[in-house]
């Protein structure tokens, strides 16, 4: 009986720690693309003054939370959207704008993916 | 390297912990579910040791969660008797007075070979001489032997015997093993009596035996190893 206990209390926090890493990875995500979108915006607007700061904003961002998610979720991913977002503010840095937004848009997509593949969905499970 | 090393410890006290978890039976004879899960846990256990893009935590939710089910499956299988038919099976009668059950054996997959080892290994050569024969969920077989061919009881020797528990460590290299002394209903009281009666100390003693007619056997320490 105590056996079965422990067993249905594993269940209970694997459950708990499955849901608490998805709602982690949901807020970072949507925070990324939001992030990653007004980077596109303000490139397309030429204002690179205002895109370097939101590519500042975005890599302290992403290193505040990645180490949190790498407990999680595989690293490749992770530092898959590491190297772009290093690229997107490297590149602004040396004025190439069209490259940068090819790279937010990488970014947004590499984090979509991301979360799409850690969801319980049959597209990810079977 | 030093990842590695860490996870390796980790991933290691995890499969003890397992293990323990599954209870004893695990590490005897094993039911079809938990050869299913030893197998997986001892290959899932190795990934994230090898892959360090693996978080250590990908490695642990499965091995943990197949051992809960695998718990949880027993627990069921404990109160449902269909259900324990359906994840471990029945056993099967291949030997009935001396005859081979041929029908039995073919739906086994159990051939003439296996079933010679498996007497042999339970010293049986004729086949004739086993009543009942019995292929267990596990895979290994139960013999029941002839009346005329089993080995002769004190009971049929009319011979009167005692009924003595055997006898069972209490003193391990001068530590002592609780369990050993409540089994022959004893405490720590009586052992330091005892010890004093016959002039022993506790830690010169390498092996104390005793049963439940309180009948001790001690095996002092060498005197060299315990300098050493």
């Amino acid at each position: 009986m105590k056996r079965l206990v422990i067993a249905l209390g594993i269940i209970g926090a694997i459950a708990a720690i499955a849901i608490i890493s998805l709602l982690m990875l949901w807020s970072t995500c949507n925070a990324i693309t939001e992030q990653a979108e007004s980077i596109c915006k303000s490139l397309d607007e030429k204002n690179i003054d205002n895109a370097n700061r939101q590519s500042q904003q975005l890599e302290d961002y992403w290193e505040e939370h990645r180490g949190v998610l790498s407990f999680f979720f595989r690293r490749y991913q992770i530092s898959e959207i590491s190297i772009s977002i290093t690229m997107v503010r490297g590149l602004l840095q040396y004025n190439d704008t069209a490259l940068a937004g090819a790279f937010c848009q990488q970014i947004s997509h590499r984090i979509n993916e991301f979360w799409k593949g850690e969801l319980p969905l049959p597209g990810s499970i079977l | 390297m030093i990842v590695v090393f860490f996870r390796t410890i980790l991933l290691y006290m995890l499969i003890i912990f397992s293990l323990r978890l599954m209870g004893k039976r695990q590490l005897g004879e094993l039911q079809p579910s938990e050869l299913v899960v030893t197998i997986l846990i001892s290959n899932i256990a190795s990934l994230p040791i090898e892959d360090t893009n693996i978080p250590l935590l990908a490695g642990a939710v499965p091995i943990l969660t197949l051992v809960s089910f695998e718990i949880i499956i027993s627990a069921i299988s404990l109160k449902n008797i269909k259900f324990r038919n359906f994840i471990s099976g029945n056993t099967k009668v291949i030997i009935k007075d001396g005859q081979i059950d041929q029908a039995a054996m073919r739906d086994l997959r159990f051939s003439v070979d296996d079933l010679m080892e498996e007497l042999r290994g339970k010293d049986v050569f004729d086949v004739r001489d086993v009543q009942v024969a019995i292929v267990e969920t596990s895979g290994t077989v139960s013999i029941y032997l002839k009346p005329d061919k089993q080995p002769v009881t004190a009971q049929q020797m009319n011979i009167k015997t005692q009924n003595v528990s055997p006898p069972v460590v209490v003193v391990s290299d001068g530590d002592i093993i609780k369990q050993g002394l409540e089994f022959c209903g004893v405490n720590r009281k009586w052992l330091d009596s005892y010890l004093k009666r016959n002039n022993y100390k506790l830690d010169e003693i390498f092996i104390m035996t005793l049963d439940s007619s309180k009948s001790a056997y001690i095996i002092p320490k060498q005197k060299e190893l315990k300098k050493a």
